[in-house]
């Protein structure tokens, strides 16, 4: 095997010496030239390049055989790997790197030449590799990194073959792509030669050669970069369906092929930079219509990929590589700087920063440490955490997420079927009007009638059309989810564009569920101070939520002897004398004492007694918090026009409070989940779509008749949530930030559209005039398609702000 | 200014630069791109930068032109002989470029030898220039890269000299430079894929037969009609609009 130059990867003769050190380490070059690059890149400070190249030179590294450890491991292979019946194992492996027949014959002699490998066969088209062999003789990993050795990289095929066919189809697309762009380009300047030589009287000779040199550039443009096209107009029209592509091939064919014509004959007029130039932004426009698909499937993408083979598991032995999926609840893991937790589940030990970017959108990491939970796809990104395992694979909420993402993209949006029955009528159309076109400018101007027909097809092709509606949902959707609100049906942008009502199902969903010391009303002259201090050591060993309000009182007080009654209250000593704090009733049984309550509480509120033995201290007053932005968005929501209602199963009194404090006029307390319903189905019979904003859970019956459901969920229900949408933020501010958007993603598809329309009926009729030259056709064309890309991209850019 | 033969063999060396450059100055094109801001390498960033680079190179290009055509201009007024010398020198380099691309004889190596001699003097000058943020910056570095021992340069420099004059030999490096400009910023834009498919052996054959016929032209347009006893100055067309 010869060594391939480090720097532009072509191999180096034998004899050649032009070593250059990087990092340490002496590479070879094929090249002075080569040499001299690399010296001036390393020397500019530039050798991270080396490390980030995205294609590295695949050439054996370290470590290889550790790094596929994993695959040997039995619940691993427990996966890909089948058992035959003579006690042999097979896999089928997917390879990077294949790319002709040549590879599968070197795949196969390499391998075969390994003990205890007994069959290989590698298909080239879909790249992959079947291998059986004796797992006695030879492990997988060893047959892995062989395939490394030799510049292959190994995977076990499964679902992995999406990501796979996606990358082929990203390589392949950059391939046309690149080879269009530099036909355009390389054409384009010919042809400058060409217009200003037939300005200045150009020889024959000089012309042809000029045009040849045209058509040696060219052709693999037609042939290679446009193939699509051509394959889909050849498809669609076998299924007597019309798409874009045929009249795309229809104008990229027949001009290279009446320019091929004109330079064999040496006559009439060459158009190889208008079909170069034509074809590479159509590639273009299709190429960034890829990206945006291939990003956002890769967000939905199945968990294998999100979270990391294998885990560190922490047990009386020590510390030791598992696959993850060995993992089982109540397990300990490590999980590293830098590293994706692998499992939900609880922090035992560390303290560190985590980003959960993945089920919020939120990038700014969130502190945890002991006691919190974490979520399996989320970053630790400071100190080392131990967790334990509380669930794993298909029961993570990363999966739930996953799962409701996916549903949403099955679900296609009307507005798209729409569009896509409109560009095929635009399609025939074109067709039609092209072929009176041709024949009327055959009879009048023969010599006019190629070119005229040809700007005809080009300037009218639909892209603009039919890329207008999907190209903006599809960077909507994401520009959602960044904000915090996971899409999980498809109705939902289309739905929120008509919302008229928000309706609040719950006030735990303008509330935080968090208790704070509201007021302290004390009996016995006792300072509140002091009052509350005691209670702070009462409640100090506990975390539910109701001692939780007194973190913030501590006041250097230790109790002893705690007695905590759940639901009740807590007892213990502090500083030699017994004290409770709890519900009236708890103290009026341990102490035979009893207060009246100063005043009824209203929702969200608890009233709570600390007494001695001898005697009553005072009465604490415990509220739950509103949601910091919820007045606000409320607020917000009503500026926009659109009306906020409350309803809620609890007292209407403690519903009125909470709907005054955040300036709701429009609330009923009291209610049963019928009565919402009916509420709801009465509001749409009055033409009010209604948003409804519940937990997920307990009202999906209220939830589901809405036009809309958000969910404000706490993250870790998520598995269980039922709802169109959910708010991972739980920041109710994204709701009206969610309206706007989504009006301001309908503008910019109305925008689109309006763009690409009213482009289509001004260029057709100059163009059928014959006042747009072919070159100007593709121009026009390529620039509205992108005008209506970029338009759509506008849409990521306001999701960010 | 210059002739048919001449312009064509640029043109064509040109175009072929792709499958020779880009996978050694695409590194440098693609390294530039990565220097903007490893962050933050969107097209519409790296592109000013990736184009200043190339104009610089082009500008470097096309003052060696001008030197080598003082040269050829100096040789020939010496002795009207010296230009089929000129002639024969630019045709076997172009041959020596064809066998190095295709890779059958690397005998142009050792003339890279002898230019990385030179550019070792340059170097420094290089490395202060960088990291290159702006564009006015690639620009200069352009200009300093632009020396860089470079076969297919050296083989465009012999044959522009056969113009014998400074202009016509700066006008046709130019043109060569410009023509390499597609490949290389589509090594910088989209490199590792689009190297991998133009370093294809098959298309660097082509290119190596397609410059092998170009030799073959310059030689038999200047030289050949000597030796076949014309001693007219061959077919020297001129660029029609000139």
């Amino acid at each position: 095997m010869t060594t391939s130059c480090y720097h532009c990867g072509l191999d180096v003769p034998p004899d050649c010496h032009f070593p250059v050190t990087i990092e340490g380490i002496e590479q070879p070059m094929c090249c002075p030239g080569c040499q001299a690059v690399a010296i001036a890149i390393v020397d500019g400070g530039l050798g991270n390049f080396y490390k980030y190249r995205s294609q590295q030179q695949t050439r054996p590294e370290e470590g290889v055989d550790n790094r596929f450890a994993a695959y040997d491991l039995p619940e691993v292979q427990e996966e890909f790997v089948h058992h035959l019946d003579d006690g042999q194992l097979q896999v089928e492996l997917l390879v990077e790197g294949i790319t002709c027949a040549a590879c599968s014959w070197l795949i196969e002699h390499h391998l075969q030449r390994i003990a205890g490998v007994s069959a290989v066969r590698v298909n080239v088209t879909t790249h992959r590799c079947w291998l059986s062999w004796n797992n006695s003789q030879v492990p997988l990993s060893r047959l892995l990194s062989a395939l490394q050795e030799i510049g292959y990289r190994a995977r076990p095929a499964g679902d992995e073959e999406v990501r796979a066919n996606r990358k082929r189809e990203n390589t392949r697309a950059l391939q046309r792509l690149g080879v269009a762009g530099i036909g355009m380009m390389q054409a384009g300047m010919l042809a400058i030669a060409l217009y200003a030589g037939a300005f200045d009287g150009i020889e024959h000779q000089w012309q042809q050669l000029l045009r040849w040199v045209s058509l040696v550039v060219a052709t693999p443009v037609v042939l290679f970069a446009a193939a699509p096209f051509f394959r889909a107009a050849w498809r669609s029209l076998k299924s007597w369906h019309l798409v874009m592509d045929v009249p795309v091939s229809l104008a990229i064919g027949g001009a290279y092929l009446a320019s091929v014509w004109a330079t064999v004959s040496g006559s009439g007029e060459v158009y190889f930079d208008s079909v170069s130039m034509f074809t590479f932004f159509l590639l273009l426009g299709r190429y960034l219509e890829m990206r945006v698909r291939h990003r956002n499937e890769q967000r939905m993408e199945g968990l294998g990929q999100l979270l990391p083979p294998v885990a560190r598991r922490v047990d009386d032995q020590g510390e030791h590589s598992v696959p993850v999926k060995a993992l089982q609840p109540r397990d300990f893991v490590k999980v590293g700087p830098g590293d994706i937790i692998p499992c939900d589940g609880v922090v035992v030990d560390g303290h560190s920063n985590v980003v959960e970017a993945v089920l919020t959108g939120e990038q700014s990491p969130v502190e945890k440490t002991r006691g919190d939970a974490v979520s399996a796809g989320t970053v630790n990104s400071e100190n080392p955490l131990l967790i334990e395992v509380q669930a794993v694979g298909k029961r993570t909420r990363l999966s739930a997420i996953l799962q409701l993402v996916a549903r949403a993209q099955l679900e296609k949006p009307r507005q798209l079927a729409l569009a896509d029955r409109l560009a095929g009528y635009f399609v025939g159309f074109v067709l039609l009007v092209s072929a009176a076109v041709a024949w009327h400018w055959y009879q009048q101007a023969p010599e006019k009638a190629l070119w005229v027909t040809l700007s005809v097809l080009v300037v009218t092709c639909p892209c603009a059309l039919s890329l207008a509606t999907p190209t903006a949902l599809a960077v909507a959707t994401h520009g959602l989810r960044q904000r915090g609100l996971l899409v999980s049906r498809g109705h939902v942008m289309d739905g929120l564009l008509k919302i008229k009502r928000v309706v609040f199902d719950k006030t735990g969903t303008l509330t935080t569920g968090e208790m704070k010391v509201a007021k302290v009303i004390s009996r016995s002259g006792a300072p509140e101070q002091k009052i509350l201090a005691i209670a702070a050591a009462l409640e100090a060993g506990s975390r539910h939520p109701i001692a939780r309000a007194f973190d913030e009182c501590d006041g250097g007080l230790m109790a002893t002897a705690i007695d905590n009654r759940i639901g009740a209250g807590v007892s213990g000593i502090v500083d030699g004398v017994r004290y409770a704090i709890g519900r009236e009733q708890y103290i009026t049984e341990l102490f035979g004492r009893s207060d009246e309550l100063p005043e009824a509480p209203a929702g969200g509120e608890v009233w709570l007694l600390l007494a001695s033995e001898s005697r009553i201290l005072g009465w604490i007053l415990l509220r739950d918090q509103l949601r910091p932005d919820a007045a606000d968005a409320v607020a917000r929501l009503q500026t926009n026009g659109v009306q906020v209602e409350l309803l809620s199963g609890d007292r209407p009194v403690a519903v009125a409070a909470l709907a005054s404090q955040l300036g709701i006029s429009h609330w009923q307390g009291g209610i049963s989940p019928e009565e919402k319903l009916a509420h709801v189905r009465q509001l749409q019979t009055q033409q009010q779509p209604v948003l409804m904003v519940g937990d997920g859970i307990n009202d999906v019956p209220v939830l589901s008749g809405a036009d809309v459901s958000v969910a404000m969920g706490d993250a870790a229900d998520i598995a269980r949530i039922h709802a169109d949408s959910i708010l991972m933020s739980s920041e109710i501010g994204v709701l009206p930030q969610s309206l706007t958007f989504a009006h301001f993603t309908h503008r910019i598809i109305r925008q689109n559209l309006g763009w690409a329309l009213a482009y289509n009926l001004l260029a057709l009729p100059l163009a059928a005039l014959g006042l747009v030259p072919p070159w100007a056709a593709a121009i026009g064309m390529s620039a509205s398609s992108l005008v209506v890309v970029l338009n759509a991209l506008r849409l990521s850019r306001g999701a960010r702000r | 200014m210059i002739d048919t033969a001449v312009l064509a063999g640029l043109v064509a060396m040109g175009v072929s630069s792709g499958a020779h450059c880009i996978g050694m100055c695409g590194g440098i094109a693609a390294a530039l791109g990565f220097a903007v801001d490893p962050q933050r390498t969107s097209l519409g960033q790296r592109l000013p930068v990736l184009l200043s680079y190339n104009l610089g190179r082009v500008v470097s290009y096309s003052v060696a032109g001008a030197l080598v055509g003082l040269l050829g201009e100096l040789s020939r007024q010496l002795h009207s002989n010296m230009m089929v010398i000129l002639r024969t020198l630019a045709a076997v380099l172009l041959v020596m470029m064809a066998f190095y691309l295709a890779d059958w004889w690397r005998g142009l190596v050792r003339l890279e030898k002898l230019g990385s001699g030179f550019w070792r003097l340059l170097q420094p000058l290089g490395s202060k220039l960088m990291p290159v943020r702006t564009p006015g910056g690639a620009l200069l570095l352009g200009m300093v890269w632009g020396w860089l021992p470079c076969g297919l340069v050296y083989s465009a420099l012999a044959l522009a000299a056969t113009t014998g004059n400074p202009a016509g030999s700066a006008l046709g490096m130019a043109i060569f430079g410009l023509l390499t400009i597609p490949a290389m910023l589509a090594g910088g834009i989209f490199s590792d894929q689009v190297k991998r498919w133009l370093q294809n052996r098959t298309l660097r054959t082509v290119m190596a037969l397609l410059l092998l016929g170009f030799a073959g032209w310059v030689f038999w347009t200047g030289a050949g009609h000597v030796l076949a006893g014309d001693h007219s100055e061959g077919d020297l067309h001129c660029l029609p609009w000139h």
